[in-house]
C-alpha cells in the first residue's frame, strides 16, 4: 500500500531531469517510436529485432544530421548577416 | 420469382407461422419457438438434403450458401475489428494479444506504457492530463483512453485539493504540482507521442482483425512461378 502510495505521488509530484539529460531523453522515445512502427509491419514478434534497430539508427542519424544542418545555418547566419 | 422448395422448408415454415401466431398470442417463446428458429437457419444455409430433390431452384444452393456464409463473414470481421480496436484504446497492446498476436500486443503495451507514464512522472498529473489548462496534448493523449480518463480524474482531484489547501490559508508550493522548462516539454513530447503512436497501434489491429492477422502495410510477395510454366 505504502509502495503504491508513493508510486501514485511520483505522478503528483514532477520528476527533475539530471543535468544535461534532456537531450539524452531522446533515445527512448526512439526506441519506442521504431517499436511501434515496426509493430505495424510485422507478422510476427520474432521477425522484427533487425528492422527495428535499423529503423532506430536511421531515426537517431537522421535527427543527427538535421541538427548538423541546422547548426551550420545557424553559424553560417551568424558569421555572414 | 420461383422459390426453393423442400419439404423440410415447407415443414419449417409452418412450424414458423404457427411460432409466430403463438408469439402475437402472447405466448412465451419456450423449446419449440427456439428449435423452429434453428430449423429455419438449417434450412436457409441449404444444410437439410433430406427427402425428395428441390423441385424449383432459383440459384444454386451453394452460391446461396456461400453469400450466407460470407456475410456472416463480415459481420464477424467487422465486431471483431471493433472489439479489437475498442481493446486497444483501453489498453495498448489488448487489441493484438485478442487478435493473438501476443508477442506483438506485449511490444506494443511496452512501447506505448513507458513514454505514457514517462511523460506523466516528468510533467506532473496536475497539468499534464487536463483539457483546461492544455486542450491540444489532451486531444494527443485521447488516442491511450485507458490511461487518459482515469489520469483527467486525479487531475482533477488534484486541482481539488490544491483549492482546498489554499482555501485553508495552507501555503501551496507550485513546483510540487507543475513541471517547468524542460522537464514540461519532455514531458509534452513523451505524452503527445504516447497516445499518437496508440493511435497507430489501434489502426494495425482493426486492419489485422479485417485482414486475418495480415500488417497493415503489408507487402504480398510476388507469385512464385510454377516449374514448367510460362513466364
Amino acid at each position: 500500500m505504502t509502495e503504491l502510495l508513493s508510486l501514485g505521488w511520483l505522478f503528483v509530484t514532477p520528476l527533475k531531469l539530471p543535468p544535461g539529460g534532456r537531450l539524452w531523453m531522446l533515445l527512448p522515445l526512439v526506441a519506442c517510436v521504431a517499436m511501434v512502427y515496426r509493430v505495424t509491419r510485422a507478422r510476427r514478434v520474432g521477425t522484427m529485432l533487425r528492422p527495428t534497430v535499423m529503423t532506430f539508427i536511421n531515426i537517431v542519424v537522421g535527427m543527427a544530421l538535421i541538427a548538423v544542418g541546422f547548426y551550420l545555418v545557424h553559424m553560417g547566419v551568424r558569421r555572414f548577416f | 420469382m420461383p422459390t426453393l422448395r423442400t419439404p423440410a422448408r415447407d415443414a419449417a415454415h409452418e412450424h414458423l407461422r404457427d411460432a409466430r401466431r403463438a408469439d402475437q398470442a402472447g405466448l412465451p417463446a419456450a423449446g419449440p419457438l427456439r428449435t423452429v428458429l434453428r430449423l429455419r437457419r438449417i434450412v436457409s444455409n441449404g444444410r437439410v438434403t433430406r427427402g425428395r430433390r428441390p423441385v424449383v431452384a432459383s440459384r444454386p444452393s451453394n452460391e446461396r450458401s456461400n453469400a450466407h456464409t460470407m456475410g456472416t463473414h463480415e459481420s464477424r470481421s467487422t465486431a471483431r475489428a471493433v472489439q479489437a480496436g475498442l481493446l486497444s484504446w483501453l489498453l495498448p497492446g489488448a487489441g493484438h494479444f485478442f487478435l493473438r498476436h501476443r508477442g506483438l500486443g506485449a511490444v506494443c503495451f511496452v512501447a506505448i506504457t513507458f513514454p505514457y507514464f514517462a511523460g506523466l512522472a516528468f510533467g506532473g498529473i496536475k497539468d499534464s492530463v487536463n483539457p483546461r489548462t492544455n486542450r491540444w496534448l489532451f486531444l494527443a493523449e485521447l488516442p491511450a483512453g485507458g490511461y487518459t480518463l482515469p489520469s483527467m480524474f486525479v487531475s482533477r482531484a488534484v486541482e481539488r485539493h490544491i483549492a482546498q489547501q489554499a482555501a485553508q490559508g495552507r501555503p501551496v508550493k507550485e513546483t510540487d504540482y507543475t513541471a517547468f522548462y524542460p522537464e514540461s516539454d519532455v514531458a509534452q513530447i513523451y505524452l503527445a507521442a504516447a497516445g499518437l503512436l496508440n493511435l497507430m497501434v489501434i489502426l494495425d489491429a482493426v486492419a489485422r482483425a479485417q485482414t486475418g492477422g495480415l500488417p497493415t502495410f503489408h507487402r504480398e510477395s510476388p507469385p512464385v512461378a510454377e516449374p514448367g510454366s510460362a513466364p
